[in-house]
C-alpha cells in the first residue's frame, strides 16, 4: 500500500513521518506548481474553490507516480470542504483511476473501526510513537514559523531568514528521532531570536492574517503573501497554524470562546469553516493594536464571503485598515504586489502621523 | 404595525407560514415588489462582489421595503433537518445586513435550527410570537395556523401547482379544497401541460428540472425557465413536486448525500428522476457563485453520463441574457426529441 494525501503548507514533513514510521510507504505529490493547478482545474467542476482544484491535482500526481490509497480531510459542513472527497473520489474514478480513499470523518469509534478495515492491525505502542513524532515535527515547524514571520522584517541581508528557514525544514524531515526534532528546534530558535536588527522601514508594522485556512497556510496558492509582507518590511502574525487547529479540534484548547466573543457584536452565529475566526481575529488584532488585517480567502468560498461583507463594519468600528484577497487560478503576482505595496505604505503613512499627533487618524481603507 | 418580508430566498419555501403567522399576531404583512430590474440593480450595488445572485437580489429586496416598515423579517437559518446544514450565507444574513445597509427597521431574527430540540419551530414561534403579543393561547393559535397553511401549501406543490400558484391559493384558502382532482384535471387540458396525461401532445417530452427554489421561482431571475419548457409542451418535473421521504430515499443512492438541505433535495430529484427513467433530460439550473451546487452539480453531471442522459447546465448571474438562455432551451429540446424519434 503506498499512501498519499493532499499537500497544506509544510504540514507534509509531519505527515510523512506520521506513516513512515508506522511502517507504511508514502508517495507524498510533488510539490504544487504550475502543472498541479492546470491539471486541478481541468478536471475540477469549474465553480469549486481553489482548494478542491488543488487537491485533485495532488492527488492526481502522486495516483501518476504510484500511489493507491489516497488520506483526505471529510467533514459535515456547511463548509465546501467536507464534500470535497465525496466528489473528487468520483471524478477520479470516472478517469479512470484505480486506488482506494480513506476519509477522516468525525467520529472517534467509527474512525477505529474504518482504519483497523483500511490498514490492517497497527500495534498501539507503534501508533502511539509514530504520533508523538509527527506531533514534536509538526509543533517544531509552526513555533519557528511564527518566528519566522516576525523576523522577515528585520533581517540583515535580503533572503536569509528564508534560507534558515528551509533549512530547518530540511533537517527536520531528515531526522527521525524526537530528541533530535527538539534539539534542532531549539538551535533555530536562538538564532532567530537574536535577530534583533532595525526594521527594513524604520519603523516596526504589525500586519495580521485571517482568513480560510488552506489560503493562508499554502504558500503556492496566496502567491507567498507572507513572503512579500516580510520583503516589505512588515511584521505578520496570525492564529491559524496547523497544530493550532488541531488543538482546538479536539477540545484541548478553546481558543473558538474568545474568538465568539470578540466577533458577536459583528457576527453572531457559526457560519462554517473560518468565517467568525476572521472576524473574531480582526477584532482581537486591532485591539492588540495591530497596524492592518489582511484576509484571504478562496474565490466563492462561502465562510469567508459572509465575513468580507461584514469586515468593512469590523474596520470602522474597530478603527482598523483591512485588506481582503480572493484567490482562483487566475490570481496574478503582479497585482497581488502591486496592491500590497499600496497597502503597506498607507499602514505606514497611517503609523507615522499618528505618532506625531498631526491628528490624521481616521483614514480607513477596506475593500478588495 | 407593519412587518416587511423580502420576496427573495426563503419566502419562496415558507411565505404561506409566515404571513399566517403574522397576519393571526395583528400585524401587517407587507411584501416587497416581484424582482425587478431595479430591484435587481440596487442588490448588486448594495452586496459585495463575490457572493452569489440570489443573495444580490435579497440585498436589493431589503432595500426596497426598508422605509415603509417597523421591522423586517430576516430569520437566521441554520439548519432544516437533522444531519443538514443550509448553506451558510443563510448564518450570516442578518450580520450582513446590518454591515452593508444602513438605516434599517429592526430586524426580526430568529435563529432556526431543527438539529435540535423537540418542535424546534413551535418553539421559534413562540420566540417571535413574545416580541408581539402577551397571550400564549395567541401565539400558539397563530402558530397552528401557519403550520396548516404550510402543510396546505406543501400538499398543492406536490400535486403540481407552481409555487406562485400554490401561495396565492394558500392565501385564499377555502376556495379550493387540496385535492379536488377535477380542479387540477381541468387546468391541464387548458394552457399548460405539466400535470400529464392530458399533456401528451406531438412533442411531449418529459424534462427533470432542478435548482433552487428561489432561484427557479424568481420570474426575473430565472427568465421564466419553467413556464418556456411548458410552453414548448413538455412535461416538467421540479423539485416540489417530489416527496421529502422519496427525495431523501434517492440521495442516498450516494454514499454520502450532500449535507446541504436544499442540496440534498436536489441531488434526490435528479437520481429519482434518473432511476425511475420518468424523463427524457435534465436541466439543472444554478447561480454564479452557489458554492454548493458547483459540487453537487458535478455529481449529478457524473451520474447522468453514465446512464446516457442528457443534460443541459444553465448558470445564472446578473448578466445573463434572455435571448442566450432560450436558444439554449430550445436546442435542448430539440435535441431530446430527434434522440426520441431515432430510438423509435
Amino acid at each position: 500500500m503506498q499512501i498519499t494525501f493532499p499537500h497544506m503548507g509544510d504540514m507534509v514533513v509531519a505527515v510523512k513521518a506520521l506513516f513512515q514510521e508506522l511502517g507504511f510507504t508514502v508517495v507524498p505529490p510533488p510539490p504544487i506548481s504550475r502543472k498541479t493547478l492546470n491539471l486541478g482545474v481541468k478536471y475540477s467542476p469549474e465553480f469549486a474553490c481553489l482548494p478542491f482544484k488543488i487537491n485533485l491535482g495532488n492527488f492526481m500526481e502522486a495516483l501518476d507516480r504510484g500511489a493507491d490509497m489516497i488520506i483526505m480531510g471529510g467533514g459535515c459542513g456547511p463548509c465546501r470542504f467536507g464534500y470535497y472527497a465525496e466528489v473528487q473520489e468520483e471524478i477520479l474514478r470516472e478517469m479512470g483511476y484505480d486506488f482506494s480513499m480513506y476519509v477522516i470523518e468525525p467520529g472517534i469509534f467509527s474512525n477505529l473501526r474504518k482504519i483497523r478495515e483500511s490498514f490492517g492491525p497497527v500495534s498501539a505502542r507503534k501508533v502511539l510513537s509514530a504520533v508523538r513524532l509527527a506531533w514534536n515535527k509538526a509543533l517544531a515547524i509552526d513555533e519557528i514559523y511564527r518566528l519566522v514571520l516576525l523576523k522577515r522584517a528585520r533581517e540583515a541581508k535580503e533572503g536569509q531568514v528564508n534560507k534558515l528557514y528551509a533549512d530547518f525544514l530540511r533537517k527536520i524531515d531528515e531526522t527521525m528521532s524526537v530528541d533530535r526534532v527538539k534539539r534542532i528546534k531549539r538551535e533555530y530558535r536562538e538564532i532567530l531570536e537574536d535577530m534583533t536588527g532595525a526594521y527594513k522601514r524604520g519603523i516596526p508594522l504589525k500586519v495580521g492574517l485571517v482568513g480560510e485556512i488552506y489560503l493562508v497556510l499554502e504558500p503556492f496558492v496566496n502567491l507567498e503573501i507572507e513572503k512579500k509582507l516580510g520583503e516589505l518590511g512588515v511584521e505578520v502574525e496570525r492564529d491559524l497554524y496547523m497544530t493550532n487547529w488541531l488543538l482546538n479540534f479536539l477540545h484541548l484548547r478553546n481558543d473558538g470562546k474568545l474568538i465568539k466573543r470578540a466577533a458577536s457584536k459583528y457576527l453572531d452565529s457559526f457560519v462554517g469553516g473560518h468565517g467568525i475566526d476572521t472576524i473574531g481575529n480582526t477584532v482581537r488584532y486591532a485591539r492588540k493594536g495591530f497596524d492592518g488585517v489582511i484576509q484571504l480567502g478562496p474565490f466563492t468560498c462561502m465562510p469567508e464571503i459572509i465575513a468580507s461583507s461584514i469586515l468593512p463594519a469590523v474596520s470602522k468600528g474597530e478603527g482598523i485598515p483591512v485588506l481582503t484577497f480572493f484567490f482562483d487560478e487566475h490570481s496574478a503576482d503582479a497585482g497581488i504586489r502591486t496592491r500590497l505595496e499600496a497597502f503597506v505604505d498607507l499602514l505606514e503613512r497611517k503609523k507615522v502621523q499618528a505618532r506625531k499627533g498631526t491628528g490624521y487618524k481616521g483614514e480607513i481603507v477596506y475593500g478588495q | 404595525m407593519k412587518i416587511g418580508i423580502p420576496r427573495a430566498l426563503m419566502y419562496h419555501y415558507y411565505y404561506p407560514a409566515w404571513q399566517a403567522f403574522f397576519r393571526e399576531l395583528g400585524l401587517t404583512v407587507l411584501l416587497s415588489p416581484v424582482t425587478n430590474k431595479g430591484i435587481l440593480d440596487q442588490g448588486v450595488k448594495a452586496a459585495v462582489d463575490d457572493i452569489c445572485l440570489p443573495f444580490k437580489v435579497y440585498y436589493g429586496h431589503v432595500l426596497s421595503l426598508r422605509d415603509k416598515v417597523d421591522y423586517l423579517f430576516v430569520p437566521r437559518f441554520i439548519s432544516l433537518g437533522k444531519y443538514n446544514f443550509i448553506c451558510p450565507k443563510f448564518m450570516g444574513l442578518p450580520d450582513m445586513l446590518r454591515a452593508n445597509i444602513e438605516g434599517l427597521p429592526e430586524l426580526i431574527d430568529p435563529v432556526i435550527d431543527l438539529r435540535r430540540g423537540i418542535f424546534p419551530w413551535r418553539q421559534v414561534a413562540y420566540k417571535i410570537g413574545r416580541k408581539f403579543s402577551k397571550n400564549i393561547w395567541e401565539i400558539e393559535k397563530a402558530y397552528r395556523r401557519a403550520r396548516d397553511s404550510y402543510r396546505h401549501f406543501l400538499q398543492l406543490q406536490r400535486e403540481g401547482y407552481e409555487t406562485e400558484e400554490a401561495m396565492l391559493l394558500t392565501s385564499r384558502r377555502g376556495k379550493i379544497p387540496v385535492g379536488d382532482r377535477e380542479f387540477a384535471a381541468g387546468r391541464e387540458s387548458g394552457s399548460d401541460s405539466h400535470k400529464g396525461r392530458a399533456g401528451d401532445k406531438a412533442r411531449g417530452i418529459k424534462l427533470g428540472l432542478v435548482g433552487h427554489s428561489y432561484l427557479l421561482n424568481d420570474a426575473y431571475l430565472s427568465m421564466r425557465i419553467v413556464e418556456r419548457l411548458r410552453k414548448m409542451e413538455a412535461r416538467v418535473f421540479t423539485v416540489e413536486m417530489l416527496a421529502e421521504e422519496v427525495l431523501e430515499k434517492a440521495a442516498r443512492r450516494q454514499g454520502k448525500p450532500a449535507f446541504w438541505y436544499f442540496n440534498r433535495q436536489i441531488m434526490g430529484a435528479a437520481y429519482h428522476l434518473f432511476q425511475e427513467k420518468e424523463i427524457d433530460g435534465l436541466v439543472q439550473v444554478t447561480a454564479f457563485g452557489c458554492g454548493p451546487d458547483s459540487l453537487v452539480r458535478e455529481l449529478i453531471d457524473i451520474r447522468g453520463k453514465r446512464i446516457g442522459m442528457p443534460i443541459l447546465n444553465i448558470n445564472l448571474d446578473e448578466h445573463s441574457g434572455e435571448a442566450g438562455i432560450l436558444t439554449r432551451l430550445e436546442a435542448f429540446v430539440d435535441l431530446i426529441e430527434r434522440r426520441r424519434r431515432k430510438c423509435r
